[in-house]
This record gives C-alpha cells, sequence and structure tokens, in this order.
C-alpha cells in the first residue's frame, strides 16, 4: 500500500480507490494491430496507461545487418506496412548519402510524387481508423479504404506492388512510369478532391465527432518537442517543424506547398492536420506530374554496393513523422549497424499523459490520433 | 375474419371450451414464429443496407440474393460449441440471456397489429410495454455480471446507467401520448388518432426516438457493447445458442420498439390499407432509421450520453407533459367534451398546429443554450512558425 499523496500506477496501483487494471490488447479491436496497453481504471476514468509492445517484434534492424544494403529495402517496406514507399525512401536515401550516389532528376520527382501518394494512403487509413475507433461501425472506413485502393491501383501500376513496393533503389527508383499512367494519377486527382471536399463535410460538421475529439487529450508545443514528438502530431500543437519544409530533400524545395499547423495540439486538431496534409499532398503529385523532366530514373549503381567506411544519420518526413535511418557501414556488402528512428514509436511517448484522467473511451481516441504502426513501433 | 374462420374450423374438432384456450396460443403461436423469422430476416436486411451505405455489397452467397444469410448464421451459431467460461457464475450465465430475449418476445403481446389483432388486449398495455422492456437491463446486467470478465462488466454498469437514464425521458414521452389519447390501451390509442400524433406530439416523438436508440443499445448509444472500446460488452464471453439469443433479442427487441413507436406516433394500423401489411411497412420504416443511425453515426461517450438523457430529454419531455396537459384541457373546454372523451380531430389540429410550431422553436432554441451551442466549426488557420 502506498501513500495516497503517491500517483497510482499500473505497476503499484493504490487499492484504496479499487481501480480495475484492463489489459487492452493484445487482441483487440481497436489496438491497431498487436498492441496492448495496461489500462489502470477508476470507473470510467483512466487512472494510468503502460504501452505493451513486442508482440510484432521482427528484428529488423538485426536482419539488416545479414544483408546486402539492396535487399535491406524489402525489410524498410515491412516497417510500416501502410506506408512502404516513404520507408523506402528514407532508407534509400541513407544509403545514397553514406555511398555518395547520385540520383536523377527525373527519379527525384518519382520519388516525391510516389511519396506524397503514399502519405494520401497512410493518412486515409490514419482517420478511417480512427473514426472507426469513435464508433462508427465501418462506414468512414470503408469509403477512405475505397480512395486508398485506388493509390494502391496506381502503385501496382507502377511497380506491380500493392503494399511492400520495393520501388526505390538506391540511385533512383525500380521502374519508370508505365503508359497511361498520367491520365490515370489525374483521374484519381480529381475524384480525390471530390471526396476530401465530401470528407470535410461529413466529417467536420458532425456533432458528435466534434463533442468527441475537440478539447481531449491536448497536447501542449513545449511537452510535444521535449518527448521527440514528430509529424501531423507534432504540427498539431502550433510547432510548424516538417522536414520536406526545413530540411528539403529530393525536389521539395520547388514544390509550392503548405504545412497545415493548428495550436490546439487536440484530438480534433490532430485529425484536421491530417485532413489539409492529404490535400497539400495531392496538390504535390499533381506538380510532380507537371514538371516531371525527361531522362533516365536510375544511376547505375553496384548490386552489391560497398559503401566506404563511415556512418550517417538521414531523415524523412514520413507519413507519421520524422522516420530516420542510422547506418554504419564497415566497408562490405552489408550494413555494420542499421538504426531506425521510427516515428510511431517515439510518438507512443506521449501516449500515457494523453490519457490520463480522461476516459476509457478518449483513450482509445487518443491512441487513434497519434496513429501508431505497430509494424513499425516494433520493428 | 381468418380469425373466425380458424375458430370455425377448429370448432369442427375441438369443443367451445377448448377452442377458447386455443385460439390465444394459436394466435402467440404465429406471432412468435412470425417474430423470430423476422429477426433472422433483419439481420440479414442490416447486413445488405449498412453495407451499401459502406460502398460494399454484404452477404450475397447464400440463396437468391443472400436471402438465407441469416438462416446459415443461426445454424451456426446454434450448432457451435456451447462455452462457459470457467470462472462464470454458471446459472446465472446461462439465465441471461433467456431473461435478454423474453421481454422482446412478450412486448409483442399487446402490439395491436389490427383492428382487434391483439394477442393481449390490456387495458393497461403502455404500462406493460415499459415493464416488461425494463428486464432487458436486468439481463444485461446479469450477463455482464455472471461473464466474470472485465469487459463484461464493464458494459454491464454502463448498460445500467444507460438504460435507468433513457427510462425516465422514455415513459415522459409516452405519458404525453397517454395524455392526449386519454387510455393507456395500445388499441384505444391507435383509435383515439385521428391524427398521426406524430405530428401532433412532434418533440415527444423526437424525444421517444432518442430513448428508444439508446434501449436498443443501438448507435450512436450503443456504448454497453461498444466494439472499439469494450470488445462486445456484457456479452463478450457469450458465444453459440446463447449468443444467438442475445443477437437476436435486439432485433426482435428492435421491432418491438418499432411497433411500439408506430402504435403510439403513426397511427398503429390505421389507415385501413390492405390490413397488417400497412402496419408492416410503417415498422420495418422505423427499423430502418435504426439501421441507418448505426451506419452513420459515431458514438458518444458515456458521459455525454448520461448528460443528453439528465439535461436535454428530461426537462424537454417534463414540460412537454406539462404543455400536453394544458393543451388538452383547454380543447377539452373549447370543444366542451366531458373528461376522457376522445379529443376530436379538430381538436388534434389545433394542438398540432400549436406542437409543431414549440418544437421548431424548442430545437432553435436548444442550439443557443450555453454548453449545448453549436461548437465553433470556424477552421484553424497556419501558425508561424516556432521551431
Amino acid at each position: 500500500m502506498q501513500s495516497p499523496n503517491q500517483p497510482n500506477t499500473v505497476d503499484s496501483p493504490d487499492y484504496d480507490i479499487e481501480p480495475v487494471l484492463l489489459n487492452l490488447g493484445p487482441q483487440h479491436p481497436s489496438t491497431h494491430g498487436v498492441f496492448r496497453i495496461r489500462t489502470l481504471l477508476d470507473g470510467e476514468e483512466v487512472v494510468d496507461v503502460e504501452p505493451v509492445f513486442g508482440y510484432l517484434h521482427r528484428g529488423s534492424s538485426k536482419l539488416a545487418e545479414e544483408r546486402s544494403y539492396t535487399q535491406v529495402i524489402t525489410l524498410t517496406d515491412r516497417l510500416d506496412y501502410l506506408s512502404g514507399m516513404t520507408n523506402n525512401l528514407a532508407y534509400v536515401r541513407a544509403v545514397e548519402a553514406l555511398a555518395g550516389v547520385e540520383v536523377p532528376e527525373r527519379a527525384q520527382y518519382l520519388r516525391v510524387m510516389t511519396a506524397e501518394l503514399m502519405r494520401i494512403a497512410s493518412h486515409l487509413m490514419a482517420m478511417g481508423f480512427l473514426i472507426n475507433d469513435l464508433g462508427a461501425w465501418v462506414t468512414p472506413l470503408m469509403h477512405m479504404f475505397r480512395e486508398r485502393e485506388k493509390v494502391l491501383d496506381l502503385f501496382e501500376m507502377i511497380c506491380g506492388a500493392r503494399i511492400t513496393f520495393s520501388y526505390m533503389r538506391i540511385g533512383g527508383v525500380s521502374h519508370d512510369l508505365p503508359p497511361g499512367f498520367d491520365a490515370a494519377v489525374n483521374g484519381f486527382l480529381d475524384d480525390f478532391e471530390e471526396r476530401v471536399a465530401e470528407y470535410e463535410k461529413l466529417l467536420l460538421e458532425n456533432e458528435i465527432l466534434v463533442s468527441r475529439m475537440k478539447g481531449i487529450a491536448q497536447l501542449t508545443g513545449e511537452r510535444a518537442i521535449e518527448c521527440s514528438v514528430t509529424g501531423p502530431n507534432l504540427r498539431a500543437s502550433g510547432v510548424n517543424f516538417d522536414l520536406r519544409k526545413q530540411a528539403p530533400y529530393e525536389v521539395y524545395d520547388r514544390m509550392n506547398f503548405d504545412v497545415p499547423v493548428t495550436q490546439n495540439g487536440d484530438n480534433w486538431d490532430r485529425m484536421w492536420v491530417r485532413l489539409q496534409e492529404m490535400k497539400e499532398s495531392a496538390k504535390m503529385v499533381r506538380q510532380c506530374m507537371a514538371d516531371l523532366p525527361d531522362g533516365i530514373t536510375r544511376t547505375e549503381a553496384d548490386f552489391f554496393i560497398r559503401p566506404p567506411v563511415g556512418e550517417v544519420y538521414s531523415a524523412i518526413e514520413a507519413t507519421k513523422g520524422e522516420l530516420g535511418f542510422y547506418l554504419v557501414s564497415d566497408g562490405t556488402i552489408a550494413p555494420y549497424r542499421c538504426g531506425i528512428r521510427a516515428p510511431s514509436f517515439i510518438n507512443l511517448t506521449v501516449l500515457r499523459e494523453l490519457c490520463i484522467g480522461w476516459k476509457l473511451a478518449d483513450l482509445i481516441v487518443n491512441f487513434g490520433t497519434l496513429d501508431i504502426n505497430v509494424g513499425e513501433v516494433d520493428r | 375474419m381468418i380469425a373466425e374462420l380458424t375458430r370455425e374450423f377448429l370448432e369442427n374438432y375441438l369443443s367451445t371450451d377448448l377452442v377458447d384456450v386455443a385460439m390465444p396460443l394459436l394466435g402467440l403461436f404465429i406471432v412468435v414464429n412470425v417474430l423470430l423469422g423476422s429477426a433472422v430476416m433483419l439481420t440479414y436486411a442490416e447486413r445488405r443496407l449498412v453495407a451499401r451505405m459502406q460502398n460494399r455489397i454484404g452477404p450475397n452467397r447464400v440463396g437468391p440474393f443472400g436471402l438465407l444469410q441469416g438462416v446459415a448464421d443461426l445454424m451456426k451459431l446454434v450448432l457451435k460449441e456451447d462455452l462457459t467460461p470457467r470462472s462464470a457464475d454458471r446459472l446465472v450465465f446461462l439465465i441471461a440471456p433467456i431473461l435478454f430475449f423474453a421481454p422482446a418476445i412478450a412486448l409483442f403481446a399487446v402490439v395491436p397489429f389490427f383492428d382487434g389483432w391483439t394477442v393481449a388486449d390490456l387495458d393497461a398495455g403502455i404500462v406493460y410495454v415499459i415493464a416488461v422492456t425494463s428486464i432487458s437491463s436486468l439481463a444485461a446486467f446479469a450477463a455482464g455480471w455472471a461473464s466474470n470478465n472485465k469487459y463484461s462488466l464493464y458494459g454491464a454498469v454502463r448498460g445500467v446507467a444507460q438504460l435507468v437514464s433513457y427510462e425516465v425521458p422514455l415513459i415522459l414521452a409516452v405519458t404525453s401520448v397517454v395524455v392526449l389519447a386519454g387510455s393507456l390501451n395500445l388499441q384505444e390509442i391507435v383509435e383515439a388518432q385521428g391524427i398521426p400524433f406524430v405530428l401532433v406530439q412532434p418533440l415527444g416523438f423526437l424525444i421517444m426516438l432518442i430513448a428508444v436508440t439508446a434501449e436498443l443499445n443501438r448507435t450512436p448509444f450503443d456504448i454497453n457493447e461498444a466494439e472499439s472500446e469494450i470488445v462486445a460488452g456484457f456479452h463478450t464471453e457469450y458465444t453459440g445458442t446463447k449468443f444467438a439469443l442475445i443477437y437476436g433479442a435486439e432485433y426482435v427487441a428492435a421491432l418491438g420498439w418499432s411497433a411500439v413507436i408506430v402504435t403510439l406516433f403513426f397511427a398503429g394500423w390505421k389507415p385501413d390499407l390492405g390490413g397488417v401489411i400497412w402496419f408492416g411497412l410503417k415498422t420495418s420504416a422505423i427499423v430502418f432509421l435504426f439501421f441507418w443511425f448505426r451506419g452513420t453515426w459515431p458514438r458518444v461517450r458515456i458521459d455525454q450520453m448520461l448528460a443528453l438523457a439528465w439535461k436535454v430529454l428530461f426537462p424537454l419531455a417534463t414540460v412537454n407533459i406539462l404543455v400536453t396537459a394544458g393543451e388538452v384541457l383547454a380543447m377539452q373546454a373549447l370543444f366542451s367534451l366531458e373528461p376522457g372523451e376522445a379529443l376530436p380531430t379538430a381538436a388534434l389540429a389545433v394542438i398540432a398546429v400549436i406542437n409543431i410550431g414549440l418544437t421548431v422553436v424548442t430545437l432553435a432554441l436548444l442550439g443557443r443554450v450555453p454548453g449545448l451551442a453549436k461548437f465553433d466549426k470556424q477552421l484553424a488557420v497556419p501558425a508561424e512558425a516556432r521551431a
């Protein structure tokens, strides 16, 4: 038994208030895969939260040490399986920085375009599952799946794969655009703009959604920075930090786009930022298709590339935040060390403080707005 | 007429006393079987309709258009192994689904399907409806408690809080109809509706609809079986036949409450167009409304839901009764009626005009009450860089 002024935690609950220790997950309808949250509840109110992960651990970092640099690309597909393109991009950029490989301009445009399409698909899933967690059965989710399917169809045209793309290669991309892609992507974008307007109308004006999300689980900008939160979660807290603007890579410096930032840092803002980012991404895809230069899509690099001895950290703005790869080369064909800064994992830092004091129903929503992908959390 | 023919047919074989006993039993047999069949078809209907709303096709494999999907599901559930958790309270665990299902069926005993078509024409019909349906909250709690599962317990506790809260505005909304009709007998309430009471009592209808949605645990008030939070709430541990009972009871109850709403607010079987079909169509329309809610709305949080019941619906329903009672008294004076005499259609029309006006004003004012005001929908603007 603890003294009353000590806070209750999962490990040492103060049984004066008879809290309920509830294990949410790993098999639970709204833990987005196999994620477990040990929750201490006082009635409906959340007293303490402890995220437990590792149920999807595949040892990607260790596996990378056993494979050649090119082969590791396939591992990155499986990190955040909802945004394989940005994972590919983050990794190949790290290898290119290590080995000093130039990337042709056309490939850079293709990389930006696919990354932004991926962002659309990933944010669609984030919002769909979020509203599913809010209890709207699966109607919004199914509608957002429809748009995501179209993005995946486009990816299938480009590289033949729908989830595990391995599209990016060291020194470029694996395939040039197929014939007819121009019309397909423009058709999708025209359709998508209508759909986003529809989503805005249906979601942003829904009284129940507003009352469930506005002002819930606020995260201040200072706290977000302290906890290294990145991505839409950070920008919803009023911090205008986006690697695409602050440290432009590929051809993002030529792109004409805004970074949506909101001030409240609550669940509503986190959803709103994602919705706006999809619109900006659509804008960028259009621009990429318009400006796409001719030329080769890949610099010839050795399949068994041997970067010089050294180390590099290279990060991009992935769909869920700053995705960084830390590579150490010992001059062989395989990385000596492949560290991954997974945004989902680091964004989880704030889960506990976001949930304490709110209701059990809010916990699920907070977890949803943080947009965690367990594949990336566990690696 | 069918009843008379059946009676004649039976009298050829049985004594008159036996026929007197047999006739209600026969009625009961027909009603219960039609209900069970409807519940099975409703599961199919909901899945198909909501699938359409969700941009899907829905079950279409079993039988023509997938019509036999409900039957297939039922067979699968009945044939399934019947599991009871080791730490469950076995007796209560067994009784709870039956206790959940029985009131849903029993509700139909007093529903007037057509002129004179009632299994039991009770004088206190509406009191019976409310008494019988509140048993289901006990059953839900029993199920949640007996399962000995934390999710179930949460579902049970939430369910009791919800059902107890929404019973109050529900009864008050029903009372305003009773005041208008001057009777507790459902058959007489139908006959009193020169104008469907939905026009005479629009506010009462809205309160009733919201309260019934909560009674039925349907979206947006499905918090006691909130899938994304507590898995399946009070019936998390149930499998096989017991689960089928609970699942079926929800559809039978939806049908039952829709029938009550139609009886109270949509003039039941009136006007007489093709017998019981007309009543069935109206009931289906209300059931569709519940499906529609489910296909489109997210869930409210428990505190918001209780606040809605106690802070909005309860005062509104109370005021509604007072206003209605005043109007009825005024009309009795105006048309010089004896107390208890049914109001003529003209009087109902006057009340309808007043009440529709009042409802519009109330709904408009509700949006301005602090705390209920329309939320600030102004979108945030991009900020200056801070990092």
